[in-house]
């Protein structure tokens, strides 16, 4: 710029500032056109309506607007003013007497513009509740006369600029509640005005920002909901005398409390939790007399409730939950009579509640549970704890009855009682609690009927009395909880039939009366108006007939699980369509009907067991879809026909149970993909062909059970690999040839091996030497040959063997284990001797070496047989059933 | 209200429908295992009973008679719940990484015919109170790392037919009472064992 010029623009800037005090208007004018600029960039609005070229002259009375005594614009609220759009149409440089910019409540998005620092007079800006985004515009430390910021609620992000440090005269500054990160405090110095302080809920890190403790006049400060660790400085304590309200919840701070605590001796409001504080709670807190609220809650605070809280007697709410706290409660609690909150939950308090605590007559809420709390449950409690709206003290050991005066708390809505040994009946005033929306008494002693008065709590959604000792049976008035969403009476004595008013309960989501003494048959239209059952459980009861129709109507059936009753005919329609089952028991009923057709296409399907009903019909590769089935259990059914190959895509099978079936055909070499599959038996059907070698790929096994069909051809060696197998039957096939000596590789088999009724022939491997865990043993009923090995003498476990029936010869094996086996071992074979009862002594020159050089000495007999009455049970059945998965199956 | 409905919320709905013992038991086992291979993972704390966990076995009283977690690559320690499962017949845990002590309440499975807990990382003592357990025929500990000596109590399990302390940091003199007259050496190998006790000559925890 050349001199002459320079000289110009200066003389021009004079003249134009001799006119300004003249000129009000068309300082005015620019104000408005900026004003109008920006408007016009905003999607259209009724409340700017007043806004316009037209209405220039009453720029002072537009919506939101106030001027200065000059007339030009010094404040623009518009905060709730349902605005959408962004401000960086806004020309900031047109308001140089702006000291207010309200816009909080609105919907502004975009960036804060950089050009806002040039509100040089700024004093309050207030952005709050709005989405604005991108970074804090650094030249917002231009604004050196600003008194009040709030920036809360938006979705800024970046750090915070450290230019803020410029504010020197900041009183308010709230950074709540966006996405901000950590500066580098350093350069921030302290506020010697700042009274209220907020970076409530951004992403702050690292340690306790070091400006803080500098700014002498704080009285609120929110840190809560960070990232911020490590100790907290000690200067805060000792500095900040005049806070009244310290929130530093949820950040990961660490230590002990400070004993300088004490000192901020103002403050109301104390909020610790949800951090890393150890140690006691110290009882110099209480000298904090006007505090109100003292949330600790989950942190690991140890040791002792100080009794000293009882001088708080400002207290309202008190959350200590979720510590490691182990004292009794102090009685001294019971003076804090402004309480009306207190949770003490998930703490190890013990004791029983002290009588002081019926002073607290403003309770509502209290949270005692998870601890070993015990005693009775006196009713002087109750009749003075009228206000409570939530009484929690379940997993406790409260004992005693439950006083009829729980009938006083009228406006309850949570009554958590659960896991304690409370006993006698449940009182009927019980009915009074109309507010109720959960009652859970479920694990406890309580005795009796259902009191019918439950059916006065129409708000009720969940109503578990599960596993009590209950009697009688259902009242009908269950059927009037019509905000009823959970029902579980499941593990008590009720008797009778459900009762048929049940299916008016339209919210109905779960229904669990499991293992009752309950019977008839089911309420025709349950389910019908219920479209949100999702779960079902009947089970062990006596319930007969069919099954409602409507039962699965709304499709969200989940799980259905009704085995051990009586059911009986076929399986409601609507049941294929329920796509969401997971989990279905069915077992020890008297269904019937063809398997296939009952069932649809149940993607999450993950459990199905139909065991021991009257189920007929095929298996049809449809079977194959069911991806997500971890166990089959179809075993005592009349089903038929060949295993579909299709069974290879249930690749999360673990669990494969079709013995005692009319199924025919081959075991498919298909099977060989089943990699998780750890129990298989298909025992007791018509299958036949040989054993597919795939069966080596099944390395998860450990029950194989193939006894009682028709299959034919060689034991395959590679049976080998099923290296887990602790249960092996093949007994009662066709199957021929040698044993493989392979098969004394199987060193986990400890329950059983079953070889027996065979035609399998020639030498026992003496590699079975090697099987010292296997307990029962059968190679009963072959044509095997030669001599029993004298290394299987090293099968020590073995309590039940059986060789009989073959064409074995020579000395049986030394030990006591042999020659103490059971009576009929070794009967049927012409050539064998020894010193067993029924079998000749073998010749002094052929049996020396095997069968007297190592024989101990007459020990104390061990009683094999005496000690496993169930595992000759087992060989007496004689068809190699595994006991145990018979037993799995009478199971749920 | 706020906290507390959402804490009881919490509490209500993940709280277990069973309140059976042994399932409780068994799911406490679960949280203390770190399972990468997901063999737990049909272990729903939700269900009736564990009757349907893979790897357990009930009778049919639906009490627990089997846990079949041998070879299952789950890490970490046993805890005092498992003397919960009084039907117990078989504990079969062998080659894991199973570290800790093993629980004296094992000895409250009076039941129990087979404990294998060989192939872990077991520290500390064979607990006396094994010596409860009078059906037991199969006591394999062996390859941990326990330490002390046998306890002489074990003498009286005279069912007892497999003993295996092999490959552990035992001392201490071996007994040569009721059942253990008849087991083997090897059972004992590759401890600071210091061979069958003499009796009345030797206090039975010499070399400890």
């Amino acid at each position: 710029m050349t001199g002459p010029q320079r000289a110009f623009l200066f003389f021009l800037h004079a003249f134009l500032l001799t006119l300004f005090p003249f000129k009000p208007a068309s300082s005015a004018r620019i104000e408005a056109e900026a004003l109008l600029r920006w408007k016009n960039s905003l999607p259209p609005s009724p409340s700017l309506n007043s806004w316009s070229l037209s209405n220039v002259r009453n720029l002072c009375r537009w919506t939101g607007i106030r001027c200065n005594t000059v007339g030009s614009v010094s404040q623009i609220d518009l905060s709730d003013a349902s605005l959408s759009g962004t401000i960086e149409n806004l020309d900031f440089n047109s308001f140089p007497n702006l000291t207010s910019l309200n816009l909080s409540g609105n919907s502004f998005n975009g960036s804060i513009p950089s050009g806002i620092g040039r509100l040089s007079r700024l004093v309050l800006l207030d952005l709050s509740n709005n989405v604005l985004e991108g970074s804090i515009p650094a030249e917002i430390g231009n604004l050196t006369e600003i008194q009040y910021i709030s920036l809360y609620n938006n979705n800024l992000a970046g750090e915070i600029p450290y230019q803020i440090g410029n504010f020197r005269k900041i009183e308010y500054l709230d950074f709540g509640a966006n996405y901000l990160k950590t500066p580098n405090w350093s350069r921030i110095p302290s506020f010697p005005l700042l009274k209220h302080l907020s970076f409530y809920q951004n992403e702050l890190h690292l340690g306790f920002p070091g400006f803080i403790s500098g700014c002498l006049n704080l009285t609120f400060l929110d840190l809560s909901n960070n990232h911020l660790k490590g100790h907290v400085p000690e200067s805060l304590f000792t500095n900040l005398v005049k806070l009244e309200y310290l929130n530093i919840t949820a950040n990961s701070f660490e230590g002990p409390l400070s004993a300088n605590l004490r000192k901020l001796s103002k403050l109301k409001d104390l909020r610790l939790p949800n951090n890393f504080f150890t140690g006691y709670i110290l009882d110099s807190i209480s000298l904090i007399s006007d505090l109100r609220i003292l949330e600790l809650f989950n942190n690991s605070f140890q040791g002792k409730i100080p009794a000293s809280l009882g001088q708080l007697r400002s207290l309202e709410r008190l959350d200590l939950r979720m510590n490691s706290l182990n004292s009794m409660i102090p009685p001294e609690i019971g003076q804090c009579t402004n309480l009306s909150y207190l949770a003490l939950a998930q703490n190890s308090i013990t004791g029983s509640l002290p009588l002081s605590l019926s002073n607290l007559t403003n309770l509502d809420e209290l949270g005692l549970s998870d601890n070993s709390l015990s005693g009775e449950f006196s009713p002087h409690f109750l009749s003075n704890w009228t206000k409570l709206t939530s009484l929690q003290i379940q997993n406790n050991s409260f004992t005693g009855e439950l006083p009829s005066e729980i009938g006083l708390l009228t406006n309850l809505s949570y009554l958590l009682l659960y896991k304690n040994a409370f006993s006698g009946s449940i009182p009927r005033e019980i009915g009074n609690l109309r507010n109720l929306l959960t009652l859970d008494l479920s694990t406890n002693h309580f005795s009796g009927e259902i009191p019918p008065t439950i059916g006065n709590l129409t708000n009720l959604s969940l109503l578990r009395l599960y596993s009590n000792n209950l009697t009688g049976t259902i009242p009908s008035m269950i059927g009037d909880l019509q905000s009823l969403e959970a029902l579980d009476l499941s593990t008590n004595w009720l008797s009778g039939q459900l009762p048929e008013s049940i299916s008016n309960l339209v919210m109905l989501n779960t229904l669990s009366v499991f293992t009752n003494n309950l019977s008839g048959i089911l309420p025709r239209e349950l389910g019908r108006n219920s479209p949100s059952l999702a779960s079902v459980s009947f089970s062990n009861n006596s319930f007969s007939g069919e099954l409602p129709p409507g039962l699965c109507s709304g499709c969200a059936l989940n799980q259905f699980t009704v085995n051990n009753n009586r059911f009986s005919g076929p399986l409601p329609d609507c049941f294929k369509n329920c796509m969401n089952l997971t989990r279905v028991r069915l077992e020890d009923n008297r269904f019937s009907g063809n398997i296939s057709e009952a069932f649809g296409v149940h993607p999450n399907l993950e459990f199905l067991s139909v065991s021991r009903n009257q189920f007929t019909g095929q298996l049809t590769p449809k079977w194959g879809q069911y991806k997500q089935l971890t166990s089959l259990q179809m075993d005592h059914n009349r089903i038929s026909g060949v295993i579909p190959a299709e069974i290879e895509n249930l690749t999360q099978l673990h669990v494969l149970i079709l013995d005692s079936n009319e199924l025919t055909g081959p075991v498919p070499a298909e099977m060989g993909t089943l990699k998780q599959l750890f129990r298989l038996s298909l025992s007791n059907n018509q299958l036949n062909g040989e054993i597919p070698r795939s069966i080596g790929q099944l390395t998860s096994l450990q029950f194989l059970d193939l006894s009682r069909n028709k299959l034919t051809g060689n034991i395959p060696d590679v049976l080998e690999n099923c290296k887990g197998l602790q249960s092996l039957s093949l007994s009662n096939n066709f199957l021929s040839g040698d044993i493989p000596s392979e098969l004394g590789n199987l060193v986990r088999l400890q329950y059983l091996l079953d070889l027996s009724n065979n035609s399998l022939s020639r030498m026992i491997p003496p590699s079975f030497g090697k099987l010292n865990s296997l307990e029962n043993f059968n190679l009963s009923h072959n044509n095997l040959s030669g001599r029993i090995p004298s290394a299987l003498s090293g099968m020590i476990s073995l309590g039940n063997f059986n060789f009989s029936y073959n064409k074995l010869s020579g000395p049986i094996p030394s030990g006591d284990r042999f020659s103490r086996g059971p009576a009929n071992a070794f009967i049927g074979n012409s050539g064998l001797c020894g010193a067993v009862e029924g079998l000749s002594p073998c010749e002094a020159t052929s049996s020396r070496s095997e069968s007297q050089d190592k024989l101990p000495q007459e020990v104390d007999g061990y009683g094999i047989l005496g000690g496993m009455k169930w595992q000759v049970v087992l060989m007496g059945y004689g068809c190699g059933a595994v006991v145990g998965i018979i037993l799995a199956l009478f199971l749920f | 209200m706020s906290f507390l409905s959402i804490l009881c919320f919490f509490l209500c709905f993940s709280s277990a429908l069973s309140t059976n013992s042994e399932g409780n038991a068994l799911h406490a086992l679960r949280t203390r295992l770190s399972d990468p291979n997901n063999v737990l993972q049909s272990w729903d704390p939700t269900l009736v009973n564990p009757c349907t966990w893979f790897h357990v076995t009930c009778d049919t009283s639906n009490h627990v008679v089997r846990l079949d977690l041998g070879n299952s690559n789950v890490s970490g320690t046993l805890g005092p719940e498992l003397g919960e499962l009084k039907h117990l017949q078989y504990l079969e845990l062998y080659r894991n990484n199973i570290g800790g002590k093993i629980p004296k309440e094992l000895g409250n499975l009076d039941k129990l015919i087979s404990m294998d807990l060989y192939g872990n990382k077991f520290e500390g003592k064979i607990p006396k109170s094994f010596a409860n357990l009078k059906s037991l025929r199969f006591l394999r500990l062996n390859d941990n790392k326990l330490t002390g000596s046998i306890p002489r109590e074990l003498t009286t399990l005279s069912n007892l037919k497999i003993f295996d302390v092999s490959h552990n940091d035992l001392c201490g003199t071996i007994p040569v009472d009721g059942p253990f007259a008849s087991f083997p050496m090897e059972s004992f190998a590759n401890n600071r064992l210091n061979g069958p006790e003499l009796k009345g000559l030797v206090s039975y925890d010499f070399g400890c």
